[in-house]
C-alpha cells in the first residue's frame, strides 16, 4: 500500500474513534438526563454508569452494519472512498460538537448519514444519493420518534400516578428512584450495542476497501475494543449541556416521571429495532420525557426549547451534509487537501470548545439552571441599599 | 392505501405504547401494595398485599430480562 493511502486510512480511523467520542458525550443524555435531574443517580455516578454499559454494549453486539451508508448512498453506483468517508465523520462531529455547545440533543446518525451523503454528492455526484431512502429513514423517523415514544410516556406517565395517587410522596419518591436507575440503565446498555456498532463498521469497511483485511470478514478484536473504549470514555465525559436541557429545559420532571419516561424510552428503542423500524435513540428520549411534561397536570412543557429541538432535528441532516459536501471539496483534491481538511477541523473543534469555556456546565452547576448559554451569565450586581438592608 | 411503513409504525406504537403501560402500571401496583402491606395501627399485617407486591415487581424483573434478552444479539 502506497503511504498516501496510508496516511488516508489512519486520518479516518482517528476521526472515526472522534466521531465515537462525541457520539458518547452527545448522547449520555439519552439515558441518564432524567435521572441526573431527579437525583436518582448523582451526576458522576450517573455517567460512569453509562460509560461502563456502553462499554459492555460494545463488545455484546457482534452484528456490525454492513454497509457504511445505512442504505442512503447507492454502494451498487458509487465506491464510498476513505476521503469521502472522512469527509462525512468531520461533517457529523461538527454538527455534534455545535449541537452541543447550544446544548441540543440530536441525532449523530442523522449527523453521519448527512455528512456522507453531502461528500457523495460533492464526490460522486447526486446519482449516489438514494433520496427515497433519505426520507424513509431520515426524514419520516425524525417526525415519528417523538410522537411513538411521547405517547408510551404520556399514557405510562397518566396510569403511575392514578395507581399512586393515595401514597405518601416520599414513598412515591424513593420507590421510582430505584425502578429509574435500572430503566435508564437499560437505555444506556442498548445505546452501547447499536451506536459502538456503527464506527466498528466504519472502521472495518475502510480496512476491507483498502485490502487490510479479508473482504466479508467482520471486525478486529482491536476495532471493536477501541470503538468500546472510544465511546465510554465519550459517554464518561458527559454531555453537560445536553443533559441541562433534557433534564431541566423540557420540563420539570419527578421520579415517576423519569421513570415513565426511561421505560418508554427503552421499550420504544427495543420494539423500533425488533420490527425493522429503526428510530433515533435521540429523539424517542426527547419526546418520551416531553410525553411525561404533558402526562402531569400542571407541569408545563416549555415548547420554545421543543421546538428548537424539532428544527435542529430536521436541520441535522442538510447541516452535517454541508459541511461534509465542503470537506469533501477539500479532501478530494490528494493527501494534503486530506490533511487540510482534518487541520481545519480540528481547528473548528477547538473553536466551539473555546467557545463552551465562557458559560460552563458540568457536573457540579448541571441542575443548577435550565438554559444553556454560549455567553456567560450575568450576574447582578448587588444594590447598594439592599445590602444596607 | 395503507403502506408497508404506515402498518410498521402503527406496530411500534401499539406496542410501545402497551409495553411501557404495562411495566409502569406493574411497577407502581408493586409499590402500592407493598406500602399497603405494612402493618398497620392495629397490628394487622396484610400479607396478601405484600404477596401481590412481590409478583408484580417479578413481573417487572421477567420483563428487563426479556428485554436484555432481546438487546443482545448473541442471546438468540
Amino acid at each position: 500500500m502506497d503511504p498516501a493511502t496510508l496516511v488516508i486510512v489512519g486520518l479516518v480511523i482517528v476521526t472515526a474513534l472522534t466521531f465515537d467520542f462525541t457520539n458518547g458525550f452527545h448522547d449520555t443524555a439519552n439515558a441518564m438526563a432524567t435521572s441526573i435531574a431527579t437525583g436518582a443517580l448523582k451526576p458522576k455516578t450517573a455517567v460512569i454508569a453509562a460509560g461502563t454499559l456502553n462499554l459492555v454494549g460494545a463488545f455484546l453486539s457482534v452484528e456490525v452494519a454492513k454497509t457504511i451508508s445505512g442504505g442512503l448512498i447507492n454502494e451498487q453506483v458509487v465506491t464510498i472512498a476513505p476521503e469521502f468517508i472522512l469527509a462525512g465523520l468531520i461533517g457529523a462531529i461538527i454538527w455534534n460538537l455545535l449541537t452541543w455547545l447550544v446544548g441540543l440533543p440530536s441525532s449523530s446518525s442523522h449527523a453521519l448519514f448527512g455528512g456522507l451523503v453531502g461528500a457523495v454528492i460533492i464526490g460522486a455526484g447526486v446519482e449516489g444519493v438514494n433520496f427515497a431512502a433519505v426520507i424513509t429513514k431520515i426524514l419520516v423517523p425524525a417526525l415519528v420518534s417523538p410522537i411513538v415514544a411521547g405517547l408510551a410516556a404520556f399514557c405510562a406517565v397518566k396510569l403511575i400516578f392514578a395507581v399512586v395517587k393515595h401514597m405518601s410522596e416520599k414513598q412515591v419518591e424513593s420507590g421510582f428512584r430505584h425502578g429509574q436507575t435500572v430503566t435508564a440503565c437499560l437505555v444506556a446498555l442498548s445505546h452501547g450495542t447499536n451506536d459502538a456498532q456503527k464506527t466498528m463498521g466504519i472502521i472495518t469497511l475502510t480496512l476491507i476497501a483498502v485490502g487490510l483485511q479479508p473482504s466479508g470478514s467482520g471486525p478486529e478484536l482491536w476495532v471493536v475494543a477501541v470503538c468500546g473504549l472510544a465511546i465510554a470514555a465519550g459517554t464518561y465525559m458527559g454531555g453537560w449541556r445536553v443533559i441541562r436541557t433534557l433534564g431541566k429545559g423540557l420540563t420539570e420532571i419527578s421520579t415517576p416521571q423519569g421513570f415513565a419516561a426511561e421505560a418508554a424510552s427503552a421499550t420504544t428503542i427495543l420494539v423500533s429495532s425488533h420490527l425493522g423500524f429503526a428510530l433515533s435513540t435521540t429523539q424517542v428520549c426527547s419526546g418520551s420525557i416531553i410525553g411525561t411534561g404533558l402526562g402531569k397536570k400542571g407541569n408545563p412543557v416549555n415548547w420554545g426549547v421543543a421546538g428548537r429541538m424539532l428544527i435542529a432535528w430536521l436541520v441535522t441532516f442538510p447541516a452535517a451534509g454541508i459541511v461534509g459536501a465542503l470537506a469533501c471539496a477539500l479532501a478530494k483534491t490528494g493527501v494534503w487537501g486530506t490533511v487540510a481538511t482534518v487541520a481545519i477541523a480540528v481547528c473548528v473543534a477547538l473553536i466551539i470548545f473555546r467557545l463552551s469555556k465562557r458559560n460552563p456546565v458540568n457536573s457540579g452547576n448541571v441542575n443548577d439552571s435550565h438554559k444553556v448559554n454560549i455567553n456567560a451569565e450575568k450576574t447582578r450586581a448587588v444594590q447598594p441599599q439592599a445590602q444596607a438592608a | 392505501m395503507i403502506t408497508p411503513e404506515i402498518i410498521s409504525f402503527a406496530t411500534v406504537l401499539f406496542t410501545a405504547v402497551c409495553v411501557a403501560s404495562l411495566i409502569s402500571i406493574l411497577y407502581a401496583w408493586g409499590l402500592r401494595m407493598w406500602a399497603d402491606g405494612s402493618v398497620d395501627a392495629q397490628g394487622n399485617a396484610h400479607l396478601m398485599h405484600r404477596v401481590i407486591s412481590v409478583i408484580c415487581f417479578t413481573a417487572c424483573v421477567s420483563i428487563v430480562l426479556f428485554a436484555l434478552w432481546l438487546m443482545i444479539p448473541m442471546f438468540h
